[in-house]
């Protein structure tokens, strides 16, 4: 019953989304391209080094895919269902927060599909493209298959609350400080290099650096390694252990936030 | 007259310059961003060229210089948003203000993006010398001083391109109230054709001859490959006089569009 009545709630926010979008149809249109345009230049970007070599650090080109993929499906799932919590900027920035306080269903909630982007369900398509090119590549018995679709969905599941919290964590801040835009912006060109396979990086701190503390790793090169590595499970437990921590984490910053909030309309 | 005109302009680029420094955490915040993307970059063609020589027509080390050289032109040449800032003025009804100043509103647009460019102009710099001491051993020095002052003349003249096609852009708020779309296709598109993302070689033969008729290829690609002596000083001046001449014609497509659009004002908010 609840769960219905929140579900009914997301699509509500995915219509309003789609209507205010439609106000400006050209426009709409024009950022569903945009978003493609993104896509497709990554790929090409990929297709073209790997013209110049078979594999980098380990990587071949149909696993690099996975990456690529793994990541904008994550990214497009966070983009679609939450916009990177505009709900929260928005609001303080705008006084409306209280808005959002008084209404008889979870803040945090609330805040999260305050603003669907419906545009950015092009980044899911231009993922399923890409699997629907490579995943031919991977070859493993039914029973293989059917394995490790069901830890691939689940490590996704695992990325995307990853994602979340740690947009989560920094529009929290804006509790504090209203002028956190470039760190939204930092965040967001940070997370983007999860499209790359993280083990090109060397050094072990750096390494240690984008497995945890901010953990870019699980959005794409860690999903993808439930195709194309044999400890498929621990890759799993990992992703499941960082984003069990990093919910934690994001659920007191927020919590947090909410105390140390004044509202800015009384 | 002169010198009343300079302090007007003055005026503006200081108001700009001590709005930046209220919104100086979030320029910092932004370089680290870049700082990783960099990073990333390296990385990723530090890993290519462990099984290749050449990439594109490029050695490792004529790679890494021009990622650092682009980024660091890159930094010179982007003016942050100038499209909102002219959007939003004819959204909001701004606008009107500036039509009843004795300065026209593309002199102030010009002047504020001076003062709203300096400290994230002076963080790009430092954060690219910074990235330049630490790979000094592979980036390649300039041919000659001269090829150096006709980079920095394109650099110059590349700014104010990239600054009168944003400004264009913006103007499209005459016709549309939501230009935030096209905002972000042409962001993207304006990076990958001035070779903002990787050298424009990559592009197959007829695509990349199409990219070089564009004012783009002259902001981040062309100056590289001068400083990198892939094309020469006759090439490079005839590259400048390209550059000048996309100058003069947005200039005057700005002026036919301001013109066009003002008919169409209707000072929303006002």
């Amino acid at each position: 019953m609840v769960f219905n009545r929140y579900i009914s709630i997301f699509l509500l926010r995915a219509k309003a989304g789609l209507m205010s979008r439609m106000l400006h149809p050209l426009n709409f249109l024009v950022m569903v391209v945009t978003v493609a345009l993104q896509g497709f230049l990554t790929i090409l970007f990929v297709k073209v080094i790997y013209n110049y070599t078979g594999s980098i650090s380990g990587w071949t080109y149909n696993e690099a895919m996975m990456v690529v993929a793994s990541f904008l499906l994550i990214e497009g799932l966070i983009w679609f269902t939450t916009a990177q919590f505009a709900g929260i900027r928005k609001n303080i920035k705008s006084g409306s927060f209280d808005h959002i306080l008084i209404k008889p269903i979870k803040t945090l909630f609330l805040v999260s599909v305050w603003r669907v982007d419906v545009e950015d369900v092009m980044r899911v398509i231009v993922a399923l493209f890409i699997f629907s090119q490579v995943v031919g590549s991977f070859h493993f018995t039914l029973l293989g298959w059917v394995v490790r679709t069901a830890f691939y969905v689940l490590t996704i599941i695992c990325g995307y609350v990853i994602s979340y919290s740690l947009a989560l964590i920094v529009n929290s801040l804006f509790f504090w400080y209203t002028e956190a835009n470039g760190i939204n912006m930092m965040l967001e060109s940070i997370t983007r290099m999860g499209q790359y396979p993280t083990g090109i990086l060397y050094g072990n701190a750096v390494k240690f650096i984008l497995s945890f503390i901010l953990p870019i790793t699980f959005l794409g090169t860690v999903p993808a390694t439930i195709f194309t590595d044999d400890n498929y499970v621990r890759a799993f437990l990992l992703s499941l252990m960082v984003a069990t921590i990093c919910f934690g984490v994001a659920l007191k910053v927020f919590n947090a936030g909410l105390k140390a909030y004044s509202s800015a309309s009384s | 007259m002169p010198q009343a005109n300079m302090k007007k302009h003055f005026v503006v680029i200081k108001n700009a310059w001590q709005r930046q420094l209220v919104y100086r955490t979030t320029v910092y915040a932004y370089r680290l961003g870049n700082v990783v993307e960099i990073l990333f970059q390296f990385a990723i063609w530090t890993s290519v060229y462990k099984s290749t020589s050449v990439v594109f027509g490029y050695n490792y080390n004529e790679m890494i210089t021009y990622i650092l050289i682009g980024w660091l032109i890159n930094f010179m040449t982007d003016n942050y948003g100038m499209t909102d800032v002219v959007a939003k003025d004819i959204q909001t009804g701004m606008l009107s203000n500036y039509l009843v100043k004795p300065m026209s509103y593309l002199r102030y647009l010009i002047a504020m993006s001076f003062g709203r460019i300096t400290i994230a102009l002076f963080s790009g710099i430092v954060m690219q010398l910074f990235f330049i001491a630490i790979f000094h051993k592979q980036i390649i020095a300039p041919q000659n001083f001269v090829s150096v002052l006709v980079v920095a003349a394109i650099v110059v003249i590349g700014y104010l391109v990239r600054l009168f096609v944003s400004i264009l852009f913006g103007l499209i708020a005459f016709w549309t109230t939501d230009i935030a779309g096209l905002n972000s296709f042409f962001s993207i598109l304006v990076r990958f054709l001035s070779g903002g993302y990787a050298p424009l070689s990559l592009l197959p033969g007829a695509l990349f001859s199409i990219s070089m008729f564009f004012p783009f290829a002259y902001i981040v690609y062309f100056p590289t490959q001068l400083y990198l002596g892939k094309v020469s000083m006759t090439a490079g001046l005839r590259g400048l006089g390209i550059e000048l001449v996309w100058l003069a014609i947005l200039y005057l497509v700005i002026k036919i569009v301001w013109h066009q659009g003002l008919k169409r004002y209707e000072g929303v908010g006002i």
